[in-house]
């Protein structure tokens, strides 16, 4: 009996995460009339794979999917760079104040991108950055170094210090010992906050809405959002849909591969508390 | 000799390699984030021709809109934070438990958590359309309404819209996150405590809810702080709208300065928000130090 319960209970929990996937996924294939039609149709009644030409011909998903690829990757690769240097000081080098750092750049995370797009839009504007893949990378790799320094830091402080130490007498230099000896071993930890940095740049709305105005300048989020029908009473809904799902396979494929990373480095936070 | 290397502050160029590890963060932090932050102030005290003025605040202050705003943004952070936590908590029980597929399901969970937030908007803003999202005719064919309702035009629907996707979005990773802390729970005290006769409740209230308070507060931390600052899910599925119904604080601050191109208002309300977000933090802060004591010396 409680078995019973058990059960439905896990297929409300999965009903309730695929559900609107599997509207998304039936519309996507349905022409535009049938997803049209009132009232809706729940299960599918014709195939066609016209949305998923059409998202690529009429809309240019390639080029929001090159554009988001750019970004992220780049403010990913970036932020994974600088924040192992700074998560090496702090777990390594060892400084006062580097808890308040720490600290500091939690609490900085917290403000929401709209209490300072203002100012970052009139400074890329500026130097003429706005429509330029660098107003994205430079504020995605600042957004991403909090999470890549807490995670880094407490994996760098769990690397024993004798290591560093035979390294220093052997008279490495301190930016020999950190990627030589330190910077190997934290390959694990490494991966894991690429993966989620990866992730929340891929996902960012707010400024890429803001400093890409040229439609081929925009990313994926955007792009997909934003499309509005080439008949200003008609969404192209079926294209739309069928984009949206486009570009949300690599995050599965993602998910798929490296599940057990994504939870750990998500949780670390709420088991130490 | 090699002792010496223990203490790191004698060797030389400690000072240096310090400097060359850290500045770059800092550099980056300094430049779009803090800069970006502090600007907003001088935006927010100035008037076009660069004076000091109070007119900013004063003119948000006195006027509706913000106001509005703020409240729209307390109650959907509210509503669909203690909604996430209820339901996260039940689904982290039930994932607790053991049963065929559990993997599976635990990878499903991360779907709605990796989907970016403007796209699943989209999508649910198909679902909701009135004529022929099936949303609204699968509750009016359950007899759950009289007819189809019409999410998106009206604005308490509007606002019960955004707060059910953003449960949608956000429940599996609350669940994820308070299955880690049961998961830390260590299993003898949950065998002792039914040696001694305890029932399914009063292991619930006396071991496993004390002992996910750490869980539970972090994270309660990081949705209500990001539920505070909710901008894609409103742009993309109501722009605000119906009216205002549903303009929380970052959506207002956008609207007022690349809408209505008013930046010294945008600065204002986003100075304000920082303000918000602030008091949060130390609220928080305060509260965790003190459950922390508290459980420490029980």
């Amino acid at each position: 009996m409680k078995k019973f319960f058990l059960y439905v209970g896990v297929i409300l929990m999965i009903f309730f995460c695929l559900f609107p996937i599997y509207f998304l996924l039936l519309n996507s294939f349905e022409p535009t009339s049938v997803s049209y039609s009132s009232p809706p149709i729940l299960y599918p009644v014709a195939f066609t794979f016209s949305n998923y030409i059409g998202v690529f011909k009429d809309i240019s998903l390639g080029s929001y999917i090159v554009n988001s690829l750019i970004v992220s990757l780049s403010a990913t690769a970036i932020a994974l760079l600088i924040g192992s240097m700074a998560a090496f000081a702090i777990a390594k080098i060892k400084f006062k104040g580097s808890s308040t750092l720490l600290n500091l750049l939690l609490i900085l995370g917290f403000f929401p991108a709209a209490t300072m797009i203002f100012p970052l839009y009139e400074m890329f504007a500026k130097f003429h950055l706005l429509n330029n893949y660098l107003s994205l990378i430079l504020p995605y790799t600042t957004m991403s170094i909090p999470l890549t320094v807490w995670v880094l830091s407490t994996y760098f402080g769990q690397i024993p210090g004798e290591l560093y130490e035979a390294a220093r007498v052997d008279g490495m230099s301190r930016f020999q010992a950190f990627y030589k000896i330190i910077l190997p071993l934290g390959i694990p930890a490494a991966s894991t906050v690429a993966i989620l940095d990866f992730i929340a740049c891929w996902n960012e709305f707010i400024l890429a809405l803001t400093f890409m105005t040229k439609e081929n300048m925009r990313t994926i989020t955007v792009g997909i959002s934003m499309i509005s029908g080439r008949f200003s009473y008609q969404y192209p809904w079926g294209e739309i849909i069928a984009g949206a799902l486009i570009v949300t396979v690599p995050l599965v494929v993602i998910i798929f591969v490296a599940q057990e990373k994504i939870i750990s480095g998500l949780t670390a936070g709420a088991v130490k508390g | 000799m090699a002792m010496q290397s223990v203490n790191p502050k004698h060797e030389k160029g400690y000072l240096l390699a310090l400097i060359g590890f850290v500045s770059p963060i800092v550099v980056f932090f300094t430049i779009f984030q803090i800069y970006p932050l502090i600007k907003n102030v001088w935006f927010s005290f100035t008037n076009i021709h660069n004076n000091f003025t109070l007119n900013n605040f004063y003119a948000i202050l006195t006027g509706s809109s913000f106001w509005q705003s703020t409240w729209i943004t307390v109650k959907f952070s509210l509503i669909s934070v203690s909604f996430e936590m209820v339901i996260g908590f039940i689904f982290a029980l039930l994932l607790n438990q053991e049963f065929h597929g559990r993997k599976a399901v635990r990878t499903i969970f991360l779907i709605p958590w990796a989907l970016p937030t403007a796209i699943m908007a989209t999508g649910w803003k198909f679902m909701l359309q009135h004529s022929y999202g099936p949303i609204p005719w699968i509750l009016y064919w359950l007899h759950i309404t009289q007819s189809p309702p019409y999410f998106l035009s009206m604005p308490k629907m509007a606002f019960a819209s955004i707060i059910m996707a953003d449960i949608w979005k956000t429940v599996p990773f609350c669940a994820l996150l308070l299955l880690a802390g049961l998961q830390a729970i260590p299993r003898d005290l949950y065998e002792a405590m039914e040696v001694d006769g305890a029932g399914w409740f009063f292991k619930l209230r006396k071991l496993t809810f004390p002992l996910m308070l750490p869980a539970i507060t972090v994270t309660l931390t990081f949705r209500f702080l990001q539920a505070f600052g909710v901008f894609d899910l409103i742009w993309v599925l109501t722009n605000g709208g119906p009216g205002n119904a549903t303009m929380a604080l970052s959506p207002f601050i956008y609207q007022q300065t690349f809408n209505w191109l008013d930046v010294r208002a945008g600065a204002a309300t986003a100075v304000i928000t920082s303000i918000y977000i602030i008091g949060l933090v130390v609220v928080i802060w305060i509260t965790r130090s003190y459950v922390g004591r508290r459980y420490a010396t029980q």
